[in-house]
């Protein structure tokens, strides 16, 4: 009878064996799918934090210098975002802050000159000019000189309009040129029935034209001006995303509408 | 010969539990920390910008974790932005858990 039975014990620990091995396996898996879902939830976390602060930085550039952000960008080695920067909306971008007043503009030196006009950055942010186009109507007639604040913004000779100026003139948030602006001519503009001026901002943006002289009954206010930007937050080594998108008006520095979208970007 | 047989492979197993009980308690402390990493965030976020500054809690909310917000900023003229990182580690631990980063600009609002 002891004959008969020798080696169960054997068989019954093998199959105890497989069984206990194939329970601990089940359970590896288990565990290992558990890892993953933490992983993909920290990555969610941090992605969307990214996503954010791409916004933010998007701001800041955008409150520095007027421009716009677009790409990639690094947060650190083991963080990025993508944004994607547009204006729109109402005058757009940079130039929907700009307010051009020219209901005391004269002429001087030898009615060559047309000044007394002003101009003002309605933003909390500071605003940049790249280009300044001037148009007149009386010709011959040729305009020689451009100036902004008492600063000699461009120099030249431009004896047919529209003369399209190539400057650099930054106007800090809230603030108003008011003395010494000044569009010069070689010539009287005494009879001239319409000269306008039109701006183009850093961020691509442009002022609609506005009339400087003759005086004009109120000032060219641009409707307000907005950015919609994107922004996709990524964690690397992972195809992982999490994108967001606000609208900030360029007039009162403030994030009317934010959003989680799911859309990779740009 | 049993004996044997089942000691050899009873050893590896039970590393392999010993292992698995471990990690259990491991993915709760990742959890754990990233939850109360977002819950540093999410209160500096909604604190005024210039009140944002580094601090290191330890036992954060009373949870045996140590939370440190690291701040720094970059300014050009008036215009600002601080770059925002938490931290979180296990008391007595320097390993870092969870790490996250954000961005908070200057001058600007949010909301309608």
């Amino acid at each position: 009878m002891i004959k008969k039975n020798k080696g169960i014990a054997l068989i019954a620990a093998i199959m105890l064996i497989v069984f206990i091995s194939t329970a601990v396996l089940g359970l590896s898996v288990f565990i290992v799918g558990w890892y993953k879902q933490i992983d993909t939830d920290e990555k969610e976390v941090r992605c969307i934090y990214n996503a954010q602060a791409g916004i933010n930085y998007a701001l800041y550039n955008y409150r520095v210098s007027a421009a716009l952000t677009n790409g990639a960008t690094a947060i650190d080695a083991n963080n990025n975002f993508t944004l994607s920067t547009v204006s729109g909306g109402g005058g757009g971008g940079a130039s929907g802050a700009v307010i051009i007043n020219a209901t005391a503009s004269s002429l001087s030196g030898a009615k060559r000159t047309v000044g007394g006009w002003t101009i003002r950055n309605n933003s909390a942010a500071a605003i940049t000019i790249n280009q300044v186009t001037v148009t007149w109507q009386k010709t011959p007639k040729t305009l020689t000189s451009f100036v902004i604040n008492n600063v000699t913004a461009w120099t030249g000779s431009i004896a047919t309009p529209p003369a399209v100026l190539a400057v650099s003139i930054t106007i800090p948030a809230n603030t108003t040129r008011t003395t010494n602006n000044k569009i010069i001519f070689n010539s009287s503009a005494a009879r001239d029935a319409g000269i306008t001026l039109a701006f183009r901002m850093t961020d691509g943006t442009t002022t609609s034209p506005c009339t400087v002289y003759p005086a004009q009954a109120s000032s060219c206010v641009q409707s307000a001006g907005s950015l919609t930007i994107k922004s996709m937050g990524k964690t690397t080594g992972s195809n992982q995303y999490r994108s967001v998108q606000a609208t900030y008006n360029t007039t009162t520095g403030n994030v009317s509408d934010y959003d989680e979208i799911f859309q990779t970007v740009p | 010969m049993t004996i044997v047989v089942v000691g050899i492979v009873a050893l590896p197993i039970s590393i392999t539990v010993a292992k698995h009980v471990q990690s259990v308690f491991v993915s709760q402390d990742y959890i754990t920390a990233l939850n109360l990493a977002r819950l540093e965030m999410e209160r500096i976020l909604n604190t005024a910008y210039a009140s944002v500054a580094s601090a290191t809690t330890n036992n954060y909310l009373g949870y045996a974790y140590n939370v440190a917000t690291t701040v720094t900023e970059t300014v050009s003229g008036l215009q600002a932005y601080k770059i925002i990182t938490v931290s979180v580690t296990k008391v007595g631990s320097v390993t870092v858990l969870v790490t996250l980063k954000n961005y908070m600009v200057k001058n600007v609002t949010w909301g309608l």
